[in-house]
């Protein structure tokens, strides 16, 4: 069994739930995630951040990630103390008390036309 | 050493043979005079902002810039007379300091106004005409050498010839400018999807003193420009998001300040015929040039005027401009959309890019031959004409000799 | 809440490519490269973004600006100081920040039904 495994601070800088959807929901309402992964042997107490370009950052959003456990968590789905504006630029920054990892996903039914890719840029240094 | 000149964009490059400065009025006459006398030609420059070839020269090049500043004003009959090499950033501002101003003034401020009479550019207001309208008295020196002073009271016809003239009649040293008291405009900028700007663009031109909007065709919105006074109620657009908004003094808050370059393309539609115009535009940008140009193009109305060169002549405007960053091919781009523009019957800007000449130029100009006689009457040698100038005008070489 | 600076102050992104075509009403689906950059930080952010192309020098600065504790997402096709990027075109593209930020890269490509991209950094195996 391995121990815990991350980091204690992640950032998408790259937030956006689309605020339409098309086909059945719920496997394909569009939503963003972040899928959080707790391998060690504690409990994560994860606090959530969401930053705008144009408004003063909301939160803390708190979530707890059980010991070797996994957690999609969906954006749309947060709304304590407030929900994430759809159709909205934001950020996130997930700060967890123990070391876990975090992947960022979404999917955006809006319309055929909509191939999507997303990738953090290669941290060079400073 | 002859030295290279080279317009505000870059696009135009030329080596004159002779770059004279004159400090005042009989520096100027003297070099007219002397050139006459040599067979030489002569061009005059203010800020070089031009991108046609207007002040190309491989001979003389004569620059407007010790004329400057404002020399006397009255303030009862709102008139001011400044020399013809001032920059209309600084005319701005000396004339605020008299109290008085311009009743418009164009995107940009960094043109001298003798340049920005003689190549006729505009703001944006449906009720508002060209700068050149503003001109109510000149001081030049003809080509032969003359000093002359012309008024709109005594030479009325010849001021409409004058008021924009591409510097082919004369040299100006001095114009006398009908102003306005002093006034203060309250900006606001939006931002909105360039449909729902079109679908109330009556609206928004007729309700707005200055208007004007920039399309972004790389993301298809727009950014909407209203000004008003401040006394007035300041619109409030539903389909649009506001950015942006400031008041102060017409001076301050009608020009754009911007330091990147760009070469331009200009033309006048007949009002009515604007948006359709701007929609064929639309089209063919988003089909063909999203690739390579991402800079916005500007809408604009404008007044009619009576001045016979003028892109207003008897009819009032809407003006499309496209631009391209000065460090980009700008020539497929502009030849491609020049075609639709004159399809609608548009005339081109004197000073910024097209291709027209004589032969294209003639037909959109009803009173061309009246502006030809004045120039010719005045300047028969054709001192103060060029190769492209005679080209513009389908002036025969051989005929001057 | 304050929270400090995230992330560092030069990021690449070598796998640029702007799409030409779009369908769809714009500017929501236009097609696009897409920079996000988040400044957790108390001090706003000054950037300056270098371009480079295979065949030509490469072309920047390219000025941006984040507000302390603000995220910006930009799209590159909308650039034009000092001049605008040409679409269908590989490139890369480094970042550089007065103060540490987090740089995402995303792409739209709404050009056609038939279309499904992935990528990714690729895994930075040794210094």
């Amino acid at each position: 069994m391995t121990g815990a495994i991350g980091a204690r601070r992640w950032a998408i800088a790259e937030g956006y739930i689309p605020g339409q959807s098309t086909g059945p929901a719920p496997q394909f309402t569009s939503h963003e995630a972040a899928c959080i992964l707790n391998a060690g042997p504690a409990d994560a107490h994860v606090t959530i951040t969401i930053f705008f370009s144009d408004r003063d950052p909301v939160g803390p959003y708190h979530v707890t990630v059980p010991a070797r456990r996994t957690l999609h968590l969906r954006f749309n789905d947060l709304d304590n103390p407030e929900p994430v504006p759809c159709d909205t630029d934001y950020a996130s920054l997930i700060e967890s008390n123990v070391p876990i990892v975090v992947q960022h996903s979404r999917l955006d039914s809006r319309q055929a036309e909509n191939a999507l890719l997303t990738t953090v840029a290669y941290p060079v240094g400073g | 050493m002859p030295t290279e000149w080279t317009n505000w964009s870059g696009s135009l490059c030329f080596t004159p043979n002779t770059i004279a400065v004159p400090a005042d009025e009989d520096e100027l006459v003297a070099i007219v005079r002397h050139a006459a006398l040599a067979g030489r030609t002569v061009r005059v420059v203010g800020a070089g902002h031009s991108s046609t070839p207007l002040v190309e020269t491989s001979d003389l090049l004569v620059s407007l810039e010790q004329f400057s500043g404002v020399l006397e004003h009255n303030t009862a009959a709102r008139t001011a007379t400044v020399g013809a090499g001032t920059r209309l950033h600084a005319l701005g501002k000396q004339l605020h300091a008299v109290e008085l101003a311009l009743e418009n003034l164009g995107d940009v401020d960094v043109q001298a106004i003798a340049g920005a009479i003689g190549t006729g550019i505009h703001g944006s207001g449906k009720t508002l005409k060209i700068l050149s309208s503003q001109l109510v008295g000149l001081r030049m020196v003809t080509a032969s050498g003359e000093l002359v002073e012309w008024t709109e009271q005594e030479q009325p016809e010849e001021l409409r010839a004058a008021r924009v003239a591409l510097g082919t009649l004369g040299i100006f040293t001095t114009v006398t400018l009908q102003l306005q008291p002093a006034f203060q405009l309250h900006r606001r900028e939006w931002c909105a999807h360039v449909e729902d700007a079109l679908d109330h663009l009556e609206q928004l031109v007729e309700q707005n003193r200055n208007f004007d909007f920039y399309w972004y065709p790389r993301s298809d919105e727009a950014k909407l420009r209203t000004m008003n006074s401040p006394e007035a109620r300041q619109p409030d657009l539903a389909f649009a998001r506001l950015l942006d908004e400031q008041a102060g003094w017409s001076h301050e808050i009608i020009p754009k300040q911007r330091t990147l370059r760009f070469d331009e393309m200009e033309y006048a539609l007949p009002a009515d015929a604007g948006p359709a115009c701007f929609r064929d535009i639309r089209q063919r940008v988003k089909a063909k040039w999203r690739r390579s140009v991402g800079w916005r193009l500007l809408y604009r109305t404008s007044a009619a005027d009576d001045s016979f060169l003028s892109t207003n002549y008897e009819r009032s405007s809407v003006t499309i401009s496209l631009h391209q960053n000065n460090s980009l091919p700008y020539q497929a781009y502009f030849a491609d959309l020049e075609p639709i523009l004159r399809a609608y019957g548009g005339r081109p800007h004197w000073g910024k890019k097209h291709t027209l000449l004589a032969a294209e130029l003639r037909p959109l100009y009803p009173c061309w031959e009246q502006f030809q006689h004045i120039r010719q009457r005045l300047d028969p040698q054709g001192l103060l004409l060029n190769t492209y100038l005679r080209d513009l005008f389908g002036i025969d070489q051989e005929a001057l000799r | 809440m304050t929270h400090g600076a995230s992330g560092r102050t030069t990021w690449a992104i070598p796998g640029g490519h702007i799409p030409l075509a779009s369908t769809g009403h714009e500017p929501t689906f236009v097609s696009c490269d897409k920079l996000c950059v988040l400044n957790t930080s108390a001090t706003d952010a000054q950037l300056a973004l270098t371009i480079y192309y295979s065949d030509r020098d490469a072309v920047g600065p390219y000025p941006l600006s984040v507000a302390a504790r603000r995220v910006r997402h930009l799209r590159l096709n909308d650039l034009i100081e000092p001049e605008a990027m040409p679409l269908e075109v590989p490139y890369a593209c480094v970042v550089l920040s007065s103060v540490p930020v987090v740089v995402q890269f995303s792409r739209r490509d709404s050009g056609q039904a038939a279309t499904a991209i992935t990528g990714g950094i690729a895994f930075p195996a040794a210094e």
